[in-house]
């Protein structure tokens, strides 16, 4: 396990809310620092606790509902977003905050969270990005570059400092 | 006797409304529900996508629907797959599979009733007050004191265990979630001994908790909410598909395919599956099986007022999910409730954990773990599952080697459904029929019968939400172009 994670999550079934996930398709061919790890975390819930458990450093991908303009990218923290208050129905609500909160919990939470957000426009059923969130792809995976390079310069290349865990990185077939 | 509406009672930003209609009694805070309304808000159009696609793609692709369940949906795929192309999958495949859902089952289990179902009945002031564990409604049924704080003490150790059961499905899965491992014709891991070794010592872990925190916690929950053995029935009717195939045809099951309607034990005939959208959003035949089935919305249908269709067997009402499959199986049949769905779920854990152990043992490292074969031509499909909610169904049609249709209906369309045609109310609808509420303002009562079901509905529209303050928004726009 390395102790920088990029992570993307989203639905790539629905257009603009994967972008998260293409944002690491594309990623994952960039030259990356060996002590960084790209995952496509899909529409995980709990099983994000997993992929974030014991990183020094996470920068997570997401779509993000802030009322811009449709591809406009946002740097945030977690303390930006708003926790679900609603009360839980469904295992659906578990999704990046409370699995920090769950992480904490564990003792195992990342030291420190920063999130590129991209202001959806199409969310209907489909595979491919509306154009501007297309459009916002390539800024995107030029900001995680440049966060990495300073990252990178902050934390040692050894993986050795945090503890071995059992999630793997493998590229899904669905990574196309 | 005045009727108050009660609504949404649960809502699921995109997802799930569930409002509910009181008949107030005279003097009194509380009353009775008369009638109740299970709505899906979001149209899931996904069966769409796979049109025209490569057969190989379906089992990666459905994964995504859904972030809770996505191991049921490549099982589902993948057996919807072999059994279009007529190829069974390895022995060694199979248990790997099994190995991997099983570990889906468990940590969903144990998470669906810390997560969610126990603080329906513990009052958590003082001890968890953070959202999103901040008590939503304040009963005086609920579970103060020690107990309450022994409770909540072990949540911290689910979420360890579940932590654990995820780490068991990776080690054959490779990546969770969405595994690339799920193929027709097996699963691409590989064995080795070391991989057998880690999952067993994970495994025991796992069940160690089961069977000495959970299965207990769940027995002094339903001591301490007796009536709870009668609240939320609904129809009575139970449906299960069966799961966890013991040989390669898949004739033997862990937890058997059958049904029971009306009373009596029954078997299954996919072939009586039909899906009614007289109150669904959809201006596609009604009373469809999904072979055949069909999905054209129409967001503007006079009468409808949900987006999940109403799957019947013989135009009957089923629930499907723990209780089902357990009933069915004959592990538990001493009753239908709301208690009875968290005692079946909890004992279910249990069940699959010592099966697990001994799949565990079947495995030979070295063995071929799945085979490939060019999709054919022309052929039909189905796979039949569970997820840990409730029985999965994918129908696939292939023409000139290309999916030309795909059909799926998810546990949560059996148990959330609408009316029918027929004027029948879902599952969920019928099960908060009758449920007494307290006092209106907190009506926990209902949020325990519905949590109950587990629902799980598709993953649609998660995008993280900002403050929404525009001065923020424009802070976090100007940081991300470095001004």
């Amino acid at each position: 396990m390395t102790p920088i994670l990029v992570l993307g999550i989203g639905n790539i079934l629905l257009r603009d809310e994967g972008v998260g996930v293409r944002v690491i398709e594309r990623l994952a061919g960039e030259p990356l620092p060996p002590n960084v790890e790209v995952i496509d975390g899909g529409t995980a819930g709990a099983d994000l606790v997993d992929l974030i458990a014991n990183r020094r450093r996470l920068i997570v991908v997401d779509a993000v509902q802030a009322g811009a303009a449709p591809g406009a990218v946002l740097r945030l923290r977690p303390e930006d977003l708003i926790p679900d208050e609603t009360g839980l129905v469904s295992l659906h609500q578990v999704g990046l905050l409370e699995s920090l909160d769950m992480a904490a919990r564990l003792g195992c939470a990342p030291e420190d969270v920063r999130i590129f957000g991209v202001q959806p426009g199409d969310l209907s059923p489909g595979l491919a990005l509306s154009a501007e969130v297309a459009a916002a792809v390539p800024r995107v995976v030029a900001l995680v570059m440049e966060e990495l390079s300073n990252l990178n310069r902050e934390i040692p290349n050894d993986a050795s400092i945090v503890a071995r865990g059992l999630a793997r990185t493998v590229p899904s077939p669905a990574s196309r | 006797m005045a009727t108050m509406k009660i609504g949404p009672l649960t809502r699921i930003e995109g997802h799930l409304d569930i409002d509910a209609d009181i008949d107030i009694l005279a003097g009194s805070t509380g009353g009775k529900v008369v009638g109740a309304r299970s709505s899906g808000t979001m149209f899931r159009g996904f069966e769409a996508i796979l049109k025209g696609r490569d057969p190989y793609d379906a089992p990666h692709l459905t994964q995504r629907i859904c972030g809770v369940c996505p191991v049921a949906h490549g099982m589902a795929s993948s057996t919807a797959l072999e059994s279009a192309f007529k190829l069974p999958p390895t022995d060694s495949g199979r248990i790997m599979r099994n190995l991997i859902l099983g570990s889906n089952f468990l940590q969903s289990h144990i998470l669906h009733f810390y997560h969610l179902a126990a603080l329906d009945y513990i009052d958590t002031t003082g001890i968890l007050e953070r959202a999103p564990w901040k008590p939503r409604y304040v009963a005086p049924d609920m579970i103060r004191g020690t107990t309450a704080e022994t409770l909540v003490g072990h949540y911290v150790q689910a979420l360890t265990a579940r932590r654990q059961a995820h780490q068991m499905g990776a080690i054959f899965g490779g990546k969770l979630p969405t595994t690339p491992v799920f193929v027709p014709g097996g699963c691409t891991a590989e064995v080795t001994a070391t991989r057998i070794a880690d999952f067993g010592a994970l495994l025991s872990q796992v069940a160690s908790f089961i069977n000495n925190v959970y299965v207990p916690d769940v027995e002094a929950l339903a001591s301490l909410f007796p009536e709870y053995k009668t609240i939320g029935r609904g129809c009575g009717n139970l449906l299960a598909y069966g799961v966890f195939d013991l040989d390669v045809a898949g004739t033997r099951k862990l937890l058997a395919r059958g049904r029971y309607t009306n009373g009596t034990l029954d078997t299954v005939d996919p072939t009586k599956i039909t899906e009614y959208v007289k109150y669904s959003y959809y201006s596609s035949g009604s009373n469809l099986n999904p072979a055949n089935g069909a999905t054209t919305p129409a967001a503007r249908k006079t009468g409808a007022y949900s987006w999940i269709k109403a799957p019947r067997y013989l135009s009957k009402v089923h629930e499907v999910g723990s209780l089902a499959r357990m009933w069915i199986n004959g592990d538990y049949r001493a009753g239908i409730s709301v208690m009875d769905r968290q005692m079946a779920r909890a004992l279910e854990a249990k069940k699959i954990a010592q099966a697990m152990a001994g799949w565990l043992k079947q495995l030979v490292p070295g063995r071929s773990t799945w085979r490939k074969t060019p999709p054919p031509v022309n052929a039909v499909g189905l796979g039949l599952t569970e997820a840990a909610r409730g029985a999965l169904g994918h129908w696939v049609r292939i023409n000139n080697s290309v999916i030309d249709q795909y059909q799926i209906i998810t546990p949560t369309a059996w148990n959330a459904s609408p009316l029918d045609d027929l004027n029948q109310n879902g599952a969920i609808e019928q099960a908060l029929r009758g449920v007494p509420v307290a006092n209106t303002a907190q009506p926990i009562e209902l949020l325990r019968v519905v949590h109950s079901f587990d629902p799980c509905l598709a993953c649609s529209v998660h995008a993280i939400r900002t403050r929404g303050d525009e001065e923020a928004t424009n802070r976090a726009l100007l940081r991300a172009a470095g001004i």
